[in-house]
């Protein structure tokens, strides 16, 4: 099920918070994920990110392990009363669907968002 | 049967003499033969394996400098030197080769005019590329070097598929994973190549060579005209 599909269900689009600090990765991986359906937001480091996470709320969190402010990011997020429920997803195409980087999650395809409905915890995956 | 272009154009006395010190080696996907700052023990002559020619920064961060497949040796830079190599070599498609120790091969260079010349003509070939691919680095974007890269690395092993992770596609391109990810799924979405879980598939070759850039056709071509004598 597409965000679109799931905005009719619940009237809500999910929101998807991409924190990647080089451009052209961040415009790809918006473009494949706003083909799914999701509203897409944008951060740089881990700074924006949660200057943003303080405006509005986010369903889901998209990053990669290279990133320089990784490790804080994560660490950030785990301390934050509200953010630390939401997960985190690292798309890495070699490995298995919902295989974890310490609290993050990793998915194989940009193109399937919804495919971590099946390993998500069913509170958090309801909300995407 | 001898594929190494640039053995089988030596004349058949010089290969003769060259034969008893080449061993036949299996060489796998992710070996490393040799790294910078070592000293080079063999030479390599590449059957149906490729081997990359890899810079390595000092923030662990690498790129892939040089392709060496069936058309030449890895690595020239070592022929006739002493000095420690700059780079590392690492063998990209896992495959068959020829080795033979630096010494002997140095020593049976200075006897064979063949093998010289072969030897000069594959270092005009290996510094095109070099050159090429290094301003290629310069002025094209990331999804125009993964194109060639791929076209190239199909050319070597005259295969579609390719067994290969998108973190070591990324450690030779050198950019980020997630960039390659994002490339690679655009080149999906596109019908140009198909991937999973290590294999990637060339799907439709002549769309691969347009999203390629220009440096292609003079690498390729290049390749094609690759008769050393």
């Amino acid at each position: 099920m597409q965000g679109r599909d799931l905005m009719k269900k619940s009237g809500q689009i999910p929101t998807i918070l991409i924190v990647e600090d080089i451009d052209w990765i961040r415009s790809g991986m918006r473009r494949a994920v706003e083909r799914q359906g999701y509203r897409v937001a944008e951060a740089r480091n881990d700074a924006e990110a949660f200057g943003f996470t303080e405006l509005q709320p986010v369903d889901l969190i998209l990053t990669e392990e290279e990133l320089p402010s990784f490790d804080i990011l994560m660490a950030r997020l785990r301390e934050h009363p509200a953010l630390s429920s939401v997960p985190v997803v690292i798309i890495n195409p070699d490995a298995d669907d919902g295989a974890r980087l310490g609290d993050a999650y990793l998915l194989a395809s940009y193109a399937d968002i919804s495919s971590l409905l099946t390993v998500l915890d069913p509170s958090v995956a309801q909300k995407l | 049967m001898l594929t190494n272009k640039l053995l089988s154009g030596l004349r058949d006395s010089d290969f003769a003499r060259l034969m008893p010190v080449l061993q036949p080696v299996s060489l796998s996907a992710g070996e490393r033969l040799s790294g910078a700052g070592e000293a080079a023990r063999f030479i390599y002559f590449p059957e149906n394996c490729v081997i990359s020619c890899q810079a390595n920064m000092q923030d662990g961060k690498s790129a892939e400098v040089g392709m060496i497949g069936s058309e030449g040796l890895a690595d020239i830079t070592a022929v006739g030197g002493s000095r420690p190599a700059v780079h590392s070599l690492n063998v990209t498609i896992g495959g068959s080769a020829l080795r033979v120790r630096k010494d002997d091969f140095e020593r049976e260079l200075q006897k064979s005019e063949s093998l010289q010349q072969s030897l000069l003509g594959y270092a005009a070939e290996y510094v095109t590329q070099l050159s090429q691919r290094s301003a290629c680095a310069v002025f094209h974007l990331v999804e125009q070097r993964f194109a060639i890269w791929l076209l190239l690395l199909a050319d070597r092993i005259e295969e579609d598929v390719i067994q290969i992770t998108q973190e070591r596609i990324a450690d030779h391109l050198g950019v980020r994973r997630a960039g390659v990810t994002v490339v690679a799924a655009q080149m999906q979405a596109a019908g140009a190549i198909s991937y999973r879980r290590g294999s990637l598939r060339i799907a439709n070759r002549e769309m691969l060579e347009t999203m390629a850039c220009e440096c292609y056709g003079t690498l390729a071509v290049g390749q094609q005209q690759t008769t050393y004598m």
